[in-house]
């Protein structure tokens, strides 16, 4: 066994002295422990110096702390990176505060437990292995898949800070859904223009390559050695390698059709936007007759979108304030969640606007040239007295049903991404990591991860690029070898591990003769002929070691030795 | 069944089981006597091999904390934990053996006390079912 | 890829009852890339098989092996080392391993531990499908690659039974019917003309398995 050093953290003096003194007595019979000091907070800078002197004194092979839980001993070594004299996965923690002393009844029991946790713990710091840490370089040049709003936006972010970005959009035109607003809710200025001048910036940009038409045909490789090949509209194939991808490509949207719908006074929020646009006071017209009664039929097509309740709010406040119409807006909420939507509803009920809260789906019946709208009020507490109102009016705005491209299934394959429940690109967790994917370095913003109003999405899409900065201005990558390895001498090339890795690290690169063992910082065309975890893109899960049928996959900081020796069963 | 405390190990993942571990100490719940953590990075670490071995080497029952399905880290662990126990589960039924002795139990990081209860739990059940059949009585 | 399932337990455990110690070995080809007696495999079969018998009171003591392949006489042969020491080998490879152990270790017994089904493709991660029957004449080239002999239940050579509906086989009622596969297929490739020719009779007596235990020899290559 190594010589191993063990720091007793008493957690200011949480820990019993009647304890401290039999640990210290047990511990002076093992041969293995070439010392046992105790420290008041481990943690503290004074006692990190302290430990850091004695260990380069001492010459111990490994660490053991008998403390609290490990957590807060692996920020402090290992993701702090201080300065120790030993790699900082030497070490282990036996954690007899929360796990032992605290959760046995009986003292003496409890004693005999911290003992036997110490031991094992002992055993294990005996089986571990340094850990080596690799930096990747990462050059500033970025990918964006997409040249709507978001991706415009994140492009000028970017060369602004010195990237270099290549923007490939499918149309020919850039913009996506935003060309077809007239005005902001919440900001006097017209869309047209605003979005024209970020264009004409952005197409003025030395930092940024625009490709469009365009498409991604395929992608290969991981963050910092991603080989894109493009498709241009003439043609021609172009390959880029970027070093972070970032995907932007939108939503689409889909009229509902059938019946009533297909009538020309039933139009959608963007055929009403255009229409306003067009409009002069006093009042809209639609083909020459005056439009005094507008519907809105929100809740219908799309359930739980806030988009659709902020366009409907922006455009009623200019029918009802300014063009002399009665708007009345059915939905099933009122969906205000959104900066400056409070006050504008409660300005649009004071110019008058109706709100019309349904459960039932409303009726629409063609009546003399008008479109009739039968809802019933709930808005009365007795069913039985909730009466049906009819609106006749002269347009009814029902928004378009807001899906996911239809590439997306394909584009999703291509970049090894995971769709969520509604067909969306799932981000990595919706609250704390939004913006990123399931793959280290591919980002995710925009209406193709969620289809939000302007300044979210504008918000989201600074997020992102900050994440993008934040990776890529130290100009490398720097990371632990704490991941999965693969045997490939054992590998069976049966592909179980690519497909239930969840952040698409593993790739199988077929070549001939298997038994070549290659260490890593490998180059990148040299044939290994198996399954290849890509160690800059592992998340360390441990998911593809369960599933590998000829045990091939071992995870370096959790062996199985590791979990044997917890586990009790490696005698 | 004679006075025997059973032994079982838990497989307590980084995001839910293993804090759930800490926290049930912080609220000075008592565990019972004989139960050994294991700290896994994920319950999808988790093999079906070790599930046996647990058995095979002398304890008495298995459980594994993952987190809620749709709730894991990293996409699947929890969902191939599952799928690696139902196999233990129908080899377990061929030879004999309790299946009940292996069971996956969902939980978040802040369910301490759910942990506690669920070990208990497994202690009662444990003690009537008997010791492991399968190992050599000393 | 051959594809095989793990025996039911029950036939394994009668068959390995008489011995105190054996060989369970596995094979790092075709049967791990199907899940069915790779390393991983291995390992639980034995974990299993050991507390079985210690429950009943007969214990036996298990030695694993997993090698890259059990059907080459080099991999067979590096075997020996551990046979030596045991009474029987259960083996976890297809049946041309079991047969392979059998030709150089013909003193020991050799139980098979998995039932060889088919030959077949991986439709998706753990669903695989029954592709080829090994023939030894493939007409796939004449039914545009959708094979009659596996995929039809009667087998048939020129065209449907009366029995195919809506696409399906009467025979299994799940299965696509092959011959409406092969139909649409040389239809999408513009091939139809192909069904014009009359597939003959298959000589299973002659060319095929009917005939005899079958061997290719490769003159070229002996050694």
């Amino acid at each position: 066994m190594a010589r191993i050093g063990i720091f007793i953290d008493t957690l200011k003096g949480t820990l019993p002295s009647s304890f401290r003194d039999q640990l210290r007595s047990t511990l002076r019979e093992i041969p293995e422990v070439a010392f046992s000091a105790e420290e008041e907070e481990l943690v503290s800078s004074e006692a990190l110096e302290r430990m850091s002197k004695l260990l380069e004194r001492e010459k111990v092979e490994r660490v053991v702390v008998v403390g609290g839980s490990p957590k807060i001993y692996e920020t402090s070594f290992q993701k702090w990176g201080l300065p120790l004299p030993l790699n900082s996965y030497l070490f282990t923690v036996a954690n007899i505060r929360e796990q032992v002393l605290w959760s046995s009844m009986d003292e003496k029991e409890a004693f005999e437990k911290a003992k036997r946790t110490i031991l094992k713990a002992l055993r294990i710091a005996s089986s571990l292995k340094p850990i080596e840490s690799q930096t990747l370089p990462l050059k500033p040049e970025v990918l964006i898949l997409g040249g709507g709003l978001s991706g415009i936006s994140i492009a000028s972010t970017l060369a602004k800070a010195g990237i270099q970005v290549f923007l490939v959009e499918k149309e020919k035109t850039l913009g996506g859904k935003t060309t077809e607003l007239w005005k902001f809710y919440n900001k006097e200025v017209e869309v047209k223009g605003w979005l024209e001048q970020k264009i004409s910036e952005l197409r003025q940009n030395p930092r940024i390559s625009l490709l469009a038409p365009a498409q991604l045909k395929y992608l290969r490789g991981h963050l910092g050695r991603f080989q894109a090949t493009v498709l241009t509209g003439k043609g021609e194939e172009m390959t880029l390698t970027p070093h972070v991808i970032v995907v932007t490509t939108g939503y689409r949207v889909e009229r509902k059709r059938g019946g009533i719908y297909d009538h020309k006074r039933v139009i959608t929020l963007s055929e009403m936007e255009k229409l306003l646009s067009e409009t002069h006071p006093p009042f809209p017209l639609f083909e020459g007759k005056r439009v005094e009664t507008v519907t809105y039929l929100l809740d219908e097509t799309n359930e739980d979108i806030k988009l659709d309740a902020i366009n409907a709010l922006k455009q009623s406040l200019i029918l009802q304030g300014s063009l002399k119409c009665q708007v009345t807006i059915l939905c099933k909420e009122v969906k205000v969640s959104s900066e400056g939507m409070e006050r504008l509803y409660r300005k649009a009920r004071g110019l008058g606007v109706l709100f019309v809260k349904y459960e039932e789906s409303p009726r629409l019946s063609l009546v003399d040239g008008q479109i009739q709208v039968e809802v019933k009020d709930t808005s009365i507490l007795h069913k039985e007295d909730q009466w049906t109102i009819s609106i006749l009016s002269d347009l009814v705005v029902l928004p378009e049903t807001i899906l996911p491209h239809q590439e997306l299934n394909e584009l999703s394959a291509l970049l090894k991404l995971h769709l969520g429940k509604r067909g969306f690109l799932m981000e990595d967790n919706p609250q704390l990591l939004r913006v990123r994917s399931n793959r280290r370095g591919i980002f995710v913003a925009g209406g193709c991860r969620f289809p939000q109003e302007i300044s979210e999405t504008l918000f989201e899409a600074d997020a992102l690029a900050q994440e993008v900065l934040a990776l890529l201005s130290k100009g490398a990558y720097t990371y632990d070898l704490s991941v999965a390895e693969v045997d490939p001498k054992k590998c069976a090339l049966c592909y179980t591990c690519p497909r239930v890795c969840p952040h698409s690290a593993i790739t199988v690169e077929k070549y001939a003769e298997k038994n070549v063992y290659l260490t890593y910082g490998i180059p990148q065309n040299t044939q290994w002929g198996a399954a290849k975890v890509d160690p800059a893109s592992c998340f360390g899960c441990g998911i593809c070691v369960g599933e590998c049928p000829a045990r091939a996959i071992t995870l370096r900081h959790y062996p199985d030795e590791l979990i044997y020796i917890q586990m009790g069963v490696d005698g | 069944m004679a006075n025997f405390e059973p032994k079982i190990i838990a497989f307590c993942c980084d995001q839910s089981g293993y804090p759930s571990a800490d926290m049930a100490g912080a609220l000075r719940l008592n565990l019972p006597k004989n139960v050994q953590i294991v700290r896994v990075p994920c319950a999808g670490r988790v093999e079906a091999l070790y599930l046996l071995k647990a058995l095979e080497k002398g304890a008495d029952g298995v459980i594994l904390f993952a987190c809620y399905e749709d709730n894991c880290q990293y996409l699947r662990g929890n969902l191939r934990a599952k799928g690696r126990l139902s196999y233990v589960h129908r080899l377990m039924e061929k030879i004999g053996l309790e299946k009940e002795r292996i069971e996956i139990c969902y939980l978040a990081t802040n369910s301490g006390v759910k942990l506690a209860e669920t070990l208990e739990r497994k202690s009662k059940e444990l003690k009537r079912l008997g010791p492991n059949p399968c190992v050599d009585r000393r | 890829m051959i594809k095989a399932e793990q025996k039911p337990m029950e036939e394994i455990l009668k068959a390995i009852d008489p011995y105190k110690k054996i060989l369970l070995s596995g094979c790092g080809a075709c049967v791990t890339v199907c899940h069915a007696g790779g390393e991983k495999e291995v390992g639980l079969l034995a974990s299993a098989l050991r507390m079985a018998r210690k429950k009943i009171g007969k214990p036996l003591e298990i030695l694993e092996a997993t090698p890259a392949r059990q059907c080459e006489p080099e991999y067979a042969q590096d075997l020996s080392e551990l046979i030596e020491k045991v009474e029987a080998v259960l083996s976890l490879a297809c049946g041309v391993g079991v047969q392979t152990l059998v030709r150089y270790f013909p003193k020991i017994p050799v139980l098979p531990g998995v039932n060889t089904t088919f030959l077949g493709e991986t439709l998706s991660h753990g669903v695989w499908e029954e592709r080829c029957q090994a023939c030894g004449n493939c007409i796939l080239e004449k039914t545009g690659g959708i094979c009659p002999i596996s995929r039809c239940a009667k087998q048939l050579l020129n065209g449907p039974c009366g029995g195919s509906s809506k696409g399906k086989c009467e025979i299994k009622k799940e299965a696509d019917c092959a011959w409406q596969l092969i139909y649409d297929r040389l239809s999408s490739l513009g091939q139809l003309y192909k069904l014009e020719e009359m597939i003959p009779a298959k000589r299973w007596g002659v060319e095929s398995r009917d005939s005899g235990l079958r061997r290719i020899i490769r003159e070229d290559l002996k050694i």
